[in-house]
């Protein structure tokens, strides 16, 4: 194809080959790339193939953006508050494994820090218009969610959202309190605190609030009401553990702590180990650290890569044109592990 | 599902030409204050976005694309959180593109980012042919982190890990330590003169073991990058003969697969020390109690944003920041058991 190659010694590097350096290349009409592009009908086979040749030669990408105004992006966007959360990491894992080998590219988008309320990271999403969103915020409100599914299928992660207009996939947060609450108290435990975050408020939907909310419940129905002691701290393992270390300075009489999630157990342990105070610790997730025999942190196991998958199973099936919503829950187990004993004697 | 609306619907909503719409869009002359109040009312009204593929065929998106390969390495957190903190009140988007772990995944993921359309792209040391960077850098500006490519083209950020690899070797080698293992990525990761960190750390620990006359003891591991795959290559190890005294782990992620492999097959509790290279949060848990190289990973996160914004300023000559390296000596290092003094 020599029309070919004397094109290729004038064009020009550091811009984007067009559809009309493909056409001249190939010495055929724009009209004849843009049919080989859609694959229309009426395109001979050697056409085809010279063609598909020059767009390989001059290294053509039909952009995204064109391909945005006619429709499909091929793009899932996940908004993520907490990307050290290895949480969602294994639920990433199974996004990305349910994505791999198809043509859909996975984009992320961080939630601003500070405000953790990632409508934003979801509006810059649906501004980049992937084709579907997985909110995995707990704070973002539902009528927003609402709206922005009219445009783009949604998927809720985590919250117990009961939406007509999107999708959801959680945890059993109520099965999973009870197994971490009936363990402690199996071992004999009954002044058990529950260290959660600061935002966790327990009229809500989340995942934290219906912990918070089933942590009291079993308090209360084990008659230990009078021993609730709720310890809020911010995100992360430092935060975690100066909230339990101010609690064990300050006398409050606890032998176990129940934490909403496992990055604020870990916290809590490095509290127990610093301050020498033995405290039973179970978290909730099961991270991967979490086995580590370093650790051996007990915790309720969530099946995040399944979720993360299934997230994604939701998404296609609204692409492919289901309207009403489906919400579904995943079952959580208890893994036992070192980080809980027998309650002290005395 | 409600179609978007678009700018005829907006005009239409507020009685106006398309034309007019587009100029309170485009903050132009020529608009009255009264046509302004009035476009963005009906804005507001229909909810109505500015489409960034319209804005993109302009050319005027504002995002930063990031390609991370090993989703789930709280190393490459630290650099986002960096990229985030550099980026907060720009006006900047970060987007990340995750990427599986081979060549091929790497080229794919950054090339998805440049289909969408970012205005600069950091990669996280793929394993990407540096002559294929160099062509993209002449469309959109790329920051490098980690590998160490001296390009004219494009930019990087990385560790000193010459000096890095040094400070541990020499530790151990001052705790007595001789039969030092190494435990690093494949082959293709660590290829000879690749200029990828764990290239650069392998061929520092093999000078420092000839230098020390240590190449009869020295010895690689090779792994893949999670903590299970680093365990399984540590365990089988420990079941043959005349296994090190010391192991120098390429990530800190391998160093906590090599202490869960010594914790559940190890020949008796501590016996043998462990060292890792990036200092992630668990690694400074007394439970785990790592020793371990920080680089600045929040530090070169924040390079990498800033080299970018320096490129979309005119910035035309490539830059190369180096962080410098710092050695956290903790529990997981300690004189080989019958060695109790500090050898010279």
């Amino acid at each position: 194809m020599s029309g070919a190659n004397l094109y290729t010694m004038t064009f020009v590097p550091g811009r984007n080959a067009t559809i009309e350096d493909v056409a001249a290349a190939a010495g055929v009409s724009r009209a004849a790339v843009s049919k080989v592009l859609r694959n229309a009908y009426g395109v001979s086979d050697s056409m085809r193939e010279r063609v598909t040749a020059t767009m390989t030669e001059l290294d053509y990408r039909p952009r995204i953006a064109a391909r945005a105004m006619r429709g499909r992006t091929y793009t899932i966007g996940i908004e993520i508050p907490d990307l050290g959360n290895q949480f969602f990491t294994r639920m990433l894992t199974g996004v990305m494994g349910a994505l791999a080998g198809t043509i859909y590219q996975v984009v992320i988008a961080p939630a601003e820090e500070g405000s953790r309320l990632g409508l934003r990271a979801i509006e810059a999403l649906v501004d980049r218009q992937v084709d579907g969103v997985v909110a995995v915020s707990p704070r973002v409100s539902s009528e927003a969610l609402d709206r922005i599914a009219t445009q783009t299928p949604v998927v809720m992660f985590g919250r117990h959202d009961h939406s007509d207009a999107y999708d959801s996939i959680a945890g059993d947060d109520v099965a999973g309190t009870r197994m971490a609450m009936d363990h402690l108290l199996n071992l004999g435990h009954t002044r058990i605190a529950h260290l959660t975050l600061e935002e966790a408020e327990e009229e809500t939907q989340s995942a934290h609030g219906i912990r918070l909310r089933e942590y009291r419940a079993a308090m209360t129905e084990a008659g230990l009401a009078d021993q609730i002691v709720v310890l809020r701290t911010d995100e992360g393992q430092d935060a975690a553990n100066s909230a339990v270390r101010t609690a064990i300075e300050g006398g409050t009489p606890i032998t176990a702590v129940f934490a909403a999630h496992d990055e604020l157990a870990i916290g809590a342990l490095r509290a127990t180990a610093e301050t020498g105070r033995q405290l039973s610790i179970v978290g909730y997730d099961d991270v991967p650290i979490a086995s580590h025999p370093a650790l051996g942190l007990t915790t309720v196991h969530q099946p995040g890569s399944e979720m993360g998958l299934r997230a994604i199973q939701l998404l296609m099936e609204r692409l492919q044109g289901r309207t009403e919503a489906v919400h579904e829950i995943f079952t959580p187990e208890l893994r036992v592990r070192t980080s809980t004993r027998s309650a002290p004697t005395s | 599902m409600r179609r978007a609306a678009n700018i005829s619907d907006v005009a239409r909503e507020a009685g106006v030409s398309r034309a007019a719409v587009s100029k309170v869009i485009r903050d132009a002359y020529g608009v009255s204050d009264q046509m302004r109040v009035r476009v963005n009312d009906a804005i507001e009204r229909l909810d109505y976005r500015p489409r960034v593929a319209a804005r993109a065929m302009r050319g005027t998106t504002s995002t930063i694309g990031i390609e991370l390969p090993d989703i789930g390495n709280p190393f490459f957190d630290k650099i986002i959180d960096g990229a985030a903190a550099a980026r907060e009140g720009t006006g900047f988007q970060l987007i990340i593109a995750p990427a599986g772990r081979d060549v091929e995944e790497g080229r794919r993921a950054i090339t998805a980012l440049s289909d969408r359309q970012v205005d600069g792209i950091i990669a996280i040391s793929p394993l990407v042919a540096t002559e294929w960077l160099e062509s993209l850098a002449q469309r959109v500006p790329i920051v490098m982190v980690g590998r160490h490519d001296n390009s004219l083209a494009y930019d990087t950020v990385t560790g000193d890990d010459i000096e890095g690899t040094r400070l541990v070797m020499d530790h151990l080698h001052r705790l007595g330590h001789r039969k030092i293992a190494h435990l690093t990525r494949s082959a293709e990761v660590t290829a000879f003169g690749s200029g990828t960190p764990h290239a650069v750390r392998l061929e520092e620990y093999e000078r420092f073991m000839s230098q020390h006359g240590l190449e009869g003891v020295s010895r690689v591991i090779r792994s893949g990058p999670t903590e299970d795959e680093s365990r399984g290559a540590v365990a089988e190890i420990l079941t043959g003969p005349d296994f090190p005294t010391a192991i120098f782990a390429g990530n800190d992620a391998m160093a906590l697969g090599a202490l869960r492999a010594l914790a559940t097959n190890g020949p008796s509790d501590a016996s043998v020390s462990v060292a890792g290279y990036d200092n992630i949060t668990i690694a400074g848990h007394p439970a785990v109690s790592l020793t371990s190289v920080d680089q600045s990973g929040f530090a070169m996160g924040e390079h990498a944003v800033e080299l970018l914004l320096s490129r979309l300023a005119g910035r035309t000559e490539a830059l190369h920041i180096t962080t410098a390296p710092r050695l956290y000596p903790r529990n997981s290092t300690r004189p080989p058991a019958g060695n109790s003094s500090e050898g010279v």
